[in-house]
């Protein structure tokens, strides 16, 4: 008996052994290694955005499958520091897709300096000042601004053609539209607001109404009931058009089912949603990971706030739906023109009020602090400079024609 | 002469099996398991590394030595077991009573939640040691309290005790979801981890953090095993899980036992808390409970409510999901559904062969029965051995209450402790009686 | 010669290494009652579990009317018209008589038409059956009368009674035993499994006796005889006598007055009850099941609250102390209950655990004192008061328990009681039933009691394991404890009681000198039909030398 076990001991011994020092071998070899860290997986649209994102560089760039690591379900905790680690120990550069895992790569940043950090939507790169540690984001702002121009394109041609209810139209008898968010903060409001202004450049432009509109937020990125809840609410409420920024289906699928026309973010909902897509805004990451990769393989320097522009195609658009108006891809690209050429902005402060003014200054919280102290003086020449001073958005007014239903 | 039909499959209990037989059988679970799993993840990965990359990521999950020499995985390894054990040990000491306490999420998160309180309203204005103290003291008691509440209606008015733990859970969820929006209300909900009253490390690199969790866990599973064999508490507390009335019999105040018991229990998930936010995160998520809570069940019951093997447990599991995520890494699956479905698949078959532990299958094919047959000849039965499986029953029903034993041999619900629920009194193939 | 109406032929089963039967062959002859004959634990409720489908035999082979048959299920059971009737009913209490017989049946029925079938087939045999009343109104002989009938309905010609008596009183088992006569008459076969004695050599035509599994042999019930009976049972020749030894009484030790005690269910379990128990004395407890005595004793163990009345131990009340107090004034208590494992045993724990059930709380470091002479006055000496002190404080707060002592006294209990157990750490639900009760029954009077209650001590015993246990009360019967016995068997009670009081749904029928009385007297008084109390003159249950005082009232 004593026999069996020891022989069982040994073995088991053995297998352990034999595959730690096996695993133990990591072949040194010239190729860089990227590393990415997701926080949820390819059933999120928010992260498989990101993964598409990088594996489509990765590609381009020649690094093959043994040289890309990704970690899945990374949440914001420490888990991501340890992973941060594990990924400074086998690649040179390593990039997190999420707010919260902010803090956990920054120590590990400042741990392994000869490891590239990168992080998308994060704030602290241009205050922490560690060299490796780097944030992007895109001038997103752009692409909602687009992407509200097509909405009032729609909304154009339903006035117009009298398809509106009388709900439709609120007290004022401008039109009304829904926005469905997520949390009350800058990168959300900054979204809407640029959709708002999108839309009501276009309505004011061919009609003598204006839009307003009304937004909720459900406290989640991906909460798919309840930003359905929210979409039928804002419907019943009137609105004759909904966009969100949110990861699920539940708004989309909403506005299909009531046959409401929908603004998407993040991906194209044609397929799901063939009678109401109109259009979608997202960010294209190849690029930024294009260069990410580019800057590690020549030994540059890599930005430390990085923002996309429609023009290094970063923030990008998607297909034009069946549903849109007639014109609306010309008007897009029209717009798009205008915007690039910088004749067009789309924080234009005459464009927008504030409690019934135009404001002249506006002191934006930039810099992470404890006590989110604002700190930098943003609007230069009559407009709001978004994403200039940090990659990520700081626009956080709350202008007038938006009501929010359910501010915290 | 009629046609004779019997019973294709006849089940019967086993009388007990030498150690070292079960051990196989469930190591024999664990490798078929685990070659499926391989078959499975090796044909339908986008980067496939095969059969022998399946066992080298499997592995690396825990023995992974990266460039600089440094073996962080064995570290995190052992931390992660730590705090699964001592979940697991908790809930232990409510098992034991038969008290069902599922809110091991919730008291964790509790603790949680008391430890990031200390430390975000007087780390860096009081000294530190004393809030560590602090910090531990409200960890435990907020854990405690958790788990006290539950226990007073249990005990004073007989509520489902495993309804109301699991509700408390939820409630600590959304408590901490209020103070993480309270104290940092601009921003996704997210809480950045605070550098005041950060818990001493051990030691440098992964080892130093994860030596003090690991040093708590060992002294945790230590005193509970004395606590629960060898003293009078422990006592207690065993005979009220056997046998209320007996125990009510011995003059135990059951009332106040329970009251005690799940104290300590709420008081050890609190611990843990401690460990987590004060050595670890240093911050508060309301996922910061890992569903500990959950695993930490199964823990003790594959565990067998024995500290010794639930150590075992603990590690295996740990290993299993680190080594099954390093695989979906390395095979380029981004999907964790895939790494669940395996990881179920594993505890299928290791609760499954438990099956095949307890009873022995026997098959009457082609007419004959693995029994001997009669001596004497058969006149022209035809013995029609094609699996009519008529009533007879594949596997044991669940059994009824008070299951009884045949009178012979008294081998009554004849379970190895602590008799779970699911497989007792499966002596007879079937339990139907005559109407 | 006709077909045997059932034949075995060298059947087995097996469970695990145990061979509950083994290479059993039997015929029963049609329009015959057969007796099947065994101690508790030779097998017989397993074979007729084998017959009636609940079991598969793992040998051997069953003819019925002589043809081989295949019994899986109860299903194949009844299409051969092979009925039995459990010991434990399945009735569903808020239907009718009829109802219930018909379930299960199949096919539709109106109620009249059910009614009057039921109503047929009780007359035909001799029952007295009422189809339209209600289960839960039934007495216990009347529900059994509802499962035959629900066998015969699906027309068994085979009819196997498990222990039938087990719960009727004399004069229900002589209405049985006429019914029974009358299905034999219409050419039923039945097989009754029993292990008393007497009932066999009266009903039975012939006696199938059974012994630990095996089949011993089968003789017409002409020939043989109790004795010749118990030798096949058993093995060996046994004394069938029990003793009855004379002992001086002592003053009552525990004396209850005006008991009222609830019972779960809300009703009155226990009304009105006065009696007591003398030093030396056994005192039987007879009545159907469910007249109270599991409250009886709950409440005297002080597990259950009296509602009011009192309990007196030497003279002291009681009531309202804790179970824990109880039982160190020397009150002990052995409640077999009918899992067996419900009460006073721990089933998962160990003998050895089991054994330190009531005196753990006391249990220290072992810190022995050191011996010191009074009139010393030495620094030494004051040394060692001062230890022995401590000592003394630190086992009265020790938090650990001490397996030693308590392995030391299971040992014992094995040796002396016959325990048949791998060790004293088994489980006690390893133990085989009869062991159980001897764990019990061993650790109560380890406390050395000097009053000992004890309910169905002997329940599912065999024959040698029963009379140990009656020699063993025998014996603390010698040293003077009062013993309060609740059985269920009236010839032992008869035989080992000095006295015998009667319950009937709580209250009190009487008290008798078990010397004086008879059973069919029993057996009326525990039907309720013959009420002692009321005799004039007559004061039951109040001693004459009562320890309690005179200003506790009581009716002539």
């Amino acid at each position: 008996m004593k026999k069996k076990w020891m022989a069982m001991g040994l073995a088991a011994a053995m297998t352990v052994a034999g595959v730690a020092a096996l695993a133990g071998c990591t072949p040194a070899d010239d190729e860089i290694t990227v590393g990415f860290i997701a926080l949820h997986d390819d059933n999120s649209t928010y992260d498989k955005n990101f993964l598409d994102a990088i594996r489509e560089a990765c590609a381009n760039k020649g690094i093959d499958d043994d040289h890309l690591i990704i970690y899945t379900n990374v949440p914001e905790e420490n888990d991501c520091y340890d992973k941060a680690v594990d990924l400074a120990g086998r690649c040179d550069v390593v990039f997190a897709d999420s707010f919260g895992h902010e803090p956990f790569i920054l120590a590990a940043a400042k741990e392994f300096p000869e490891v590239q950090f990168c992080h998308a939507t994060g704030t602290m790169a241009h205050t922490e000042g560690v060299a490796n540690h780097h944030n992007a984001f895109a001038h997103i702002y752009e692409g909602r601004y687009l992407a509200g121009v097509a909405a009032g394109m729609k909304l154009v041609e339903m006035h117009e053609a009298g398809e509106l209810e009388a709900a439709n139209y609120d007290a004022d008898g401008n039109i009304k539209i829904g926005y469905v968010g997520a949390y009350p903060y800058a990168e959300v409001v900054s979204g809407y607001t640029s959709f708002f202004l999108g839309a009501q450049s276009v309505v004011e432009e061919e009609t003598d109404i204006s839009v307003s509109m009304e937004v909720t937020y459900t406290s989640s990125w991906f909460d798919e009931a309840a930003e359905r809840e929210s979409a039928n609410n804002l419907m019943s409420r009137g609105a004759a058009l909904i966009s969100q920024h949110a990861d699920s289906m539940g708004a989309p699928s909403a506005c299909e089912v009531k046959d409401v026309p929908n603004v998407s973010y993040n991906g194209s909902t044609a397929n799901a949603c063939p009678n109401t897509y109109i259009i979608s805004s997202r960010i294209n990451w190849v690029p930024y990971f294009e260069y990410m990769i580019d800057c590690v393989m020549n030994g540059e320097e890599i930005a430390a706030d990085w923002t996309g522009t429609l023009a290094n195609g970063a923030v990008a658009l998607t297909e034009v739906g069946a549903a849109a108006a007639e014109g609306t891809a010309e008007k897009i690209e029209e717009v798009k023109a205008q915007l690039m050429a910088g004749t067009l902005h789309v924080f234009d402060c005459s464009k927008f009020t504030v409690n019934g003014e135009h404001i002249t200054e506006y002191m934006a919280d930039v810099d992470t602090d404890e006590g989110y102290e604002k700190d930098t003086q943003v609007i230069e020449n009559g407009v709001f400079m978004e994403s200039k001073y940090r990659s990520a958005p700081y626009f956080d007014l709350r202008i007038d024609g938006i009501t929010e239903l359910n501010a915290d | 002469m009629g046609r004779v039909r019997e019973p294709f499959i006849h089940i019967t209990r086993r009388e007990g099996m030498p150690l070292w037989k079960g051990l196989c059988i469930r190591v024999g679970a664990v490798a078929a398991a685990l070659l499926i799993a391989a078959l499975l993840l090796t044909l339908s990965a986008p980067n496939s590394k095969g059969f022998g990359g399946f066992f080298k990521s499997l592995f690396e999950g825990t023995f992974y030595v990266n460039r600089r020499g440094e073996m962080n995985n064995f570290w995190l390894t052992l931390q992660e077991t730590a705090l699964l054990l001592c979940v697991a040990i908790a809930l232990v000491v409510a098992f034991k009573m038969k008290f069902w306490n599922l809110g091991g999420n919730g008291q964790v998160l509790m603790g949680c939640l008391a430890c990031a309180a200390c430390m975000y309203y007087l780390g860096g204005e009081t000294e530190d040691p004393l809030v560590w103290l602090l910090m531990l003291v409200a960890s435990v008691a907020a854990g405690a309290v958790w788990a006290l509440i539950p226990a007073l209606f249990k005990a004073f008015f007989n509520t489902n005790e495993s309804l109301f733990t699991l509700m408390m859970n939820y409630v600590a969820f959304y408590l901490v979801v209020f103070f993480v929006a309270l104290w940092y209300p601009e921003g996704t909900g997210v809480m950045p981890p605070l550098s005041d009253a950060n818990l001493p490390t051990f030691g440098a690199g992964q080892m130093g953090k994860s030596l003090p969790v690991i040093l708590v866990a060992v002294l945790v599973t230590a005193a509970i095993f004395c606590y629960l064999r060898f003293s009078k508490h422990g006592y207690e507390i065993g005979l009220i899980g056997d046998s209320k009335n007996t125990a009510r019999y011995a003059g135990i105040n059951v009332k106040k036992v329970i009251i005690r018991t799940l104290v300590l229990s709420g008081a050890l998930c609190g611990l843990v808390g401690f460990l987590l936010v004060g050595s670890i995160n240093h911050m508060v998520s309301k996922t910061m409970d890992g569903n500990r809570g959950f695993t930490g069940i199964m823990v003790a019951w594959m565990g067998k409510f024995n500290p010794l093997i639930m150590t075992g447990v603990s590690l295996f599991i740990v290993f299993l999901t680190r080594g099954m995520a390093q695989v979906c890494s390395d095979f380029g699956i981004s999907n964790d559904a895939l790494s669940d479905v395996v990881i179920g698949l594993i505890y299928f078959f290791l609760i499954g062969c438990e099956f095949f532990i307890s009873y022995r299958v026997h098959f009457n094919v082609a007419g004959r029965r693995s029994r001997p047959a009669p001596e004497f000849a058969v006149e022209g039965a035809q013995k029609d051995g094609s699996s009519e499986a008529s009533d007879a029953s594949g596997a044991p029903e669940a059994p009824p209450e008070a299951s009884e034993a045949p009178e012979e041999t008294g081998a009554g619900r004849g379970e190895e402790a602590p008799a779970p629920p699911d497989a007792s009194g499966g002596a007879r193939q079937r339990q139907e009686e005559e109407t | 010669m006709a077909e045997p109406a059932l034949e075995l032929k060298h059947v087995s089963k097996y469970f695990g290494s145990v061979a509950a039967n083994k290479d059993i062959s039997l015929t029963l002859e049609k329009g015959e009652i057969l007796a099947l004959l065994g101690e508790n634990g030779s097998g017989k409720t397993t074979l007729m579990n084998m017959i009636s489908g609940i079991y598969y035999p793992d040998e051997g082979r069953i003819f019925v009317d002589g043809q081989e048959a295949v019994i899986s299920s109860p299903q194949d059971a009844f299409r051969l018209k092979i009925g039995m009737v459990h010991q434990h009913f399945k009735l569903i209490d808020i239907f009718t008589a009829a109802q219930n017989v018909v379930l299960g049946a199949g096919g539709r029925y109106g109620v009249r038409r059910i009614n009057e079938q039921v109503g047929s087939i009780a007359r035909k045999y001799g029952f007295e059956l009422d189809p339209q009343k209600k289960i839960y109104d039934m007495s216990v002989s009347e529900k059994q009368t509802v499962e035959i009938v629900k066998v015969l309905y699906r027309g068994a010609d085979i009819l196997i009674l498990d222990e039938p008596t087990a719960v009727l009183t004399p004069q229900e088992t002589e209405k049985l035993f006429s019914v029974m006569r009358a299905m034999k008459e219409d050419g039923k076969s039945i097989i009754i499994i029993t292990h008393k004695l007497h009932e066999v050599m009266e009903i039975s035509d012939r006696v199938a006796v059974l012994r630990k599994g095996e089949y011993i042999g089968c003789v017409p019930t002409a020939e043989a005889s109790e004795a010749s009976l118990t030798e096949m049972m058993v093995g060996q020749k046994v004394e069938l006598n029990i003793e009855r030894p004379q002992t001086e009484f002592d003053r009552p030790l525990l004396e209850i007055r005006d008991l009222c005690v609830r019972s779960d269910e809300g009703s009155r379990a226990i009304d009105g009850l006065s009696f007591f128990i003398r030093g030396g004395e056994i005192l039987g407890v007879a009545g159907v099941a469910g007249c109270g005595q599991r409250e009886l004793c709950e409440a005297i163990a002080g597990l259950r609250k009296v509602e009011s009345g009192g309990i007196y131990h030497e003279g002291e009340s009681i009531v309202g102390l804790s179970p824990r107090a109880i039982s160190e004034k020397g009150i002990a208590m052995s409640f077999i209950p009918e899992d067996r494992l419900g009460m006073g045993l721990a089933p998962s724990l160990s003998v050895t655990d089991n054994m330190m059930l009531k005196n753990y709380p006391t249990h220290g470091y072992g810190i022995e004192p050191v011996p010191v002479e009074p009139g010393d006055d030495s620094p030494r000496a004051k040394g060692l008061r001062i230890r022995n002190r401590l000592g003394a404080f630190l086992n009265r707060h020790c938090p650990f328990v001490d397996r030693r002592q308590a392995r030391r006294e299971a040992e014992q209990v094995i040796e002396e009681l016959g325990v048949v157990t791998p060790s004293a750490e088994t489980p006690v639900r390893r133990l085989s039933g009869g062991n159980v009760q001897k764990v019990l029954l061993g650790r109560e009077i380890l406390t050395d009691p000097n009053v000992l209650i004890t309910a169905y001590p002997v329940r599912g015993l065999d024959i040698n394991s029963s009379y140990l246990i009656y020699d063993i009360l025998n014996r603390r019967k010698r040293e003077g404890t009062g013993i309060l016995f609740i059985g269920e068997d009236l010839d032992v009670m008869l035989a080992l009681c000095d006295k015998i009081m009667v319950l009937c749904h709580g209250r009190l029928m009487g008290v008798v000198h078990a010397a004086k009385t008879s059973k069919e007297e029993l057996g009326l008084m525990m039907a309720g039909a013959l009420d002692l109390m009321e005799e004039k003159g007559k004061v039951m249950g109040v001693a004459k030398d009562s320890l309690i005082g005179e200003d506790e009232t009581w009716d002539a």
